[in-house]
């Protein structure tokens, strides 16, 4: 009998051990109360998001908000499984990339019949992010905060060159002439630095020249076009002239760095950059509007909210998601220094968090804002297209080879997508 | 119906019944104890292995429910540059460690199997490696290999010597990760072989020494015929991690950049596809593929072991 008791205490004791790992985290709220689940990465933004909710608790107090922040490295992967078994949070934070494959799989919210009956007008916010968390004609995110383009440029070595800072009448051929007076090989200076990567890089020079990466429809790519040819041969001519830190440098040592430590004096850099660049350069730094090819352009990308296709509270969501995205919730945000609000007019605070720097040039850049391209599988395209252009720039093929392959590689790779 | 057990345990005059009833009774014990492990690995190994094959046949991107495809990933994956690039480099890559690493090992433990002063020191040394977190090492190493300001292009520099770019040139980088894992995988191989060391008995020696053998002649003729049974083990070890390397190249290479087609394992291609581009069963079938493939090594291994391979 003593055995017996043993036996079934052993089997309970397994078992209560094997449960306990597997259990979920159950989701209801004390005493009763409704919960919203919201789910994001940067902890960053937790006291601009307190607040928010601070706000939304004031005129719904019988509603808990449950915040989780998991790092980047695991929240797509977290996200997306939580979604799949329908225990996924109720409001998420949603990126570019990722945007087309979630709409798709309807697990996300169609916003616009809640906009209609709220009467909410969309029109505050930049356009390129409404337009890219436009899925089939209707909005599925509420854009939260947006970054864009600039020209960073170090005035130390502009002020020794004796030269005129940049601004917003410089071309591809202002740089040029200027990087050619700025470089100083024997001190390992550089004029300017012609990325390698695309953010910061040729997605903007392909928009300036005329050209696209993704086509409006996301049926084809803009690779295979003489305006993409055009940026990549400026930026070649750049880099082939000393003007710019090569390649093989530049996959090394990030372009960042290198500006951030004086080495370069010009930089086309994201506006998130600034407080850590600021950082490094103090009141050296300055920034302008990316120089302009046939036209302007600056790449704009940016976050949303987006509600779970299959929430439980979707009312009570649609309401803090309007007053996170909403002026109120964008003013502290703006406030906060974090980043750039994604509400028109709202930004004041963010452009006095470095009173040095002139980060209305980033507001400004908005007015020629072209979206971050994106389709459903974005990152599978992307890599196709880095490692072409990379090889290109290596020197291991031409341009117009490797241009030609990522067209058809991102051609292919978008006939498979589903929608 | 009585166990081996039981007849040696039990005075004979007991009856057959009870011995049968307690034999059962310690069968079931058995099985209790063994209950933690057969259900971990159940959970844990099988049942994540059976969806895996099973998922290799679906087209799945983690969403919407998997679609049953047949053969079309593994037909796909034939005609993938990227999936044969990546088997290929995972051989190169194997090809250069485990040879390496194994025969410095085994200097390694010979060296450390002597009778000297502070020898438990040099012992740990030679091990940690072994009990640093990769990203430490890969990190550490990414700086040691930068060519404009790592120490290794620094001392070439000094020497008057080349000064390659280690990582970011693609006739040198996936022999530059080859390095980084035979230092960090020498220490624990050595580990292993030092204890088949100090399994041979010194009276081989003696003997040896009475006859008049040499250093060289006594460690081709003796030490290594009797290491071999733990030289095995770390082959056979070496090899399946190998195949497995991940993290180091997860490291020490960008996530987008046209290098990794000189350094892509398999297990980063898997990678990529499940949890980059969300192509689970794509992902599955060269998950399933290289399964067999270390299969069908450690089973040949295993074949030709008898030709070399001296148990004393």
């Amino acid at each position: 009998m003593k055995k017996g008791m043993s036996v079934l205490i052993t089997m309970l004791f397994v078992f209560t051990v094997l449960l306990s790992a597997c259990g979920g985290n159950a989701s209801g709220g004390d005493n009763g109360k409704k919960v919203i689940n919201v789910a994001l990465w940067d902890e960053n933004v937790r006291d601009t998001l307190d607040k928010s909710i601070k706000i939304f608790n004031e005129k719904h107090p019988n509603v808990q908000v449950k915040v989780t922040y998991t790092p980047w490295a695991d929240y797509w992967t977290k996200l997306r499984t939580s979604l799949a078994g329908n225990s996924g949070p109720d409001v998420y934070w949603m990126n570019g990339p990722n945007f087309h494959s979630y709409a798709s799989s309807g697990l996300i919210k169609d916003l616009s019949p809640l906009i209609e009956q709220s009467g909410l007008d969309t029109s505050v916010y930049t356009e390129a992010l409404v337009d890219m968390y436009t899925y089939q004609g209707k909005l599925h995110g509420l854009p939260y905060f947006q970054d864009s383009i600039g020209l960073y440029y170090n005035k130390e070595l502009f002020d020794n060159a004796g030269l005129s800072y940049p601004d917003d009448t410089w071309t591809w051929e202002t740089v040029e002439e200027n990087a050619a007076k700025l470089t100083d090989k024997t001190n390992g200076i550089y004029g300017y630095i012609a990325p390698i990567d695309n953010q910061i890089g040729y997605y903007n020079f392909i928009a300036q020249a005329g050209g696209f990466v993704i086509s409006d429809d996301k049926k084809s790519s803009g690779f295979n076009t003489p305006e993409a040819l055009s940026a990549f041969k400026w930026e070649q001519g750049l880099i082939d002239k000393g003007y710019s830190p090569n390649a093989q440098q530049q996959l090394e040592t990030k372009s960042r760095q290198l500006f951030g430590s004086g080495k370069a004096a010009m930089f086309p850099g994201i506006s998130v950059n600034s407080p850590e660049l600021h950082k490094l350069l103090g009141d050296k730094l300055g920034v302008a509007v990316l120089p302009a090819g046939k036209q302007k352009a600056s790449i704009v990308h940016g976050l949303s909210w987006a509600i779970n296709g299959k929430t439980k509270v979707e009312q009570e969501s649609w309401e803090l998601l309007q007053i996170l995205s909403g002026k109120e919730g964008q003013e502290l945000l703006a406030d906060s220094g974090f980043s750039m609000p994604a509400y028109k007019g709202t930004e004041g605070g963010w452009l006095k968090s470095i009173p040095s720097l002139d980060l209305q040039v980033f507001v400004d850049s908005l007015e020629f804002a072209v979206p971050y391209p994106v389709s459903q599988k974005t990152a599978e395209w992307q890599d196709a297209e880095v490692k072409e252009i990379q090889a290109a720039f290596l020197g291991k093929k031409t341009f117009e080879e490797a241009l030609k392959n990522a067209g058809e590689q991102m051609d292919a790779i978008l006939a498979t997508e589903t929608k | 119906m009585s166990s081996p057990i039981t007849v040696t345990t039990k005075p004979p005059e007991m009856p057959k019944r009870k011995v049968g009833k307690l034999a059962r009774h310690e069968a079931l014990w058995g099985y209790i104890f063994i209950l933690p492990v057969v259900l971990g690995l159940g959970l844990f190994y099988m049942a994540p292995s059976a969806a895996s094959l099973f998922l290799s046949f679906t087209s799945w991107d983690g969403l919407t429910s998997p679609q049953f495809v047949g053969m079309d990933n593994f037909t796909n994956l034939m005609k993938d540059d990227k999936f044969t690039g990546s088997m290929l480099n995972t051989m190169m890559y194997t090809v250069g460690t485990v040879p390496l690493s194994v025969a410095i090992a085994t200097v390694l433990a010979v060296l450390l199997n002597q009778k000297i002063r502070g020898m438990v020191f040099y012992r740990t040394l030679y091990f940690i490696p072994v009990i640093t977190m990769p990203i430490a090492v890969g990190m550490v190493w990414k700086w040691l290999y930068n060519s404009e300001f790592g120490l290794i292009n620094h001392v070439l520099g000094v020497l008057n010597l080349p000064q390659p770019n280690w990582l970011f040139d693609e006739k040198f980088a996936l022999f530059s990760i080859v390095l980084v894992s035979v230092w960090s995988s020498i220490g624990y191989n050595a580990v292993i072989l030092l204890s088949g060391l100090q399994g041979i008995s010194s009276s081989y020696y003696e003997a040896a020494s009475l006859d008049g053998a040499g250093t060289m002649y006594k460690f081709f003729r003796i030490t290594l015929p009797l290491l071999t049974p733990s030289l095995f083990f770390v082959l056979v070890m070496s090899f399946i991690n190998s195949f497995q390397v991940f993290d180091l190249i997860f490291i020490m290479m960008d996530q987008q950049t046209t290098m990794l087609e000189s350094t892509r394992t398999v297990v980063y291609s898997i990678w990529e596809d499940g949890f980059k581009y969300f192509n689970m069963g794509y992902a599955s079938a060269q998950a399933f593929i290289l399964f067999v493939v270390i299969l069908v090594i450690t089973m040949v291994q295993m074949y030709i072991q008898k030709r070399w391979v001296h148990y004393q």
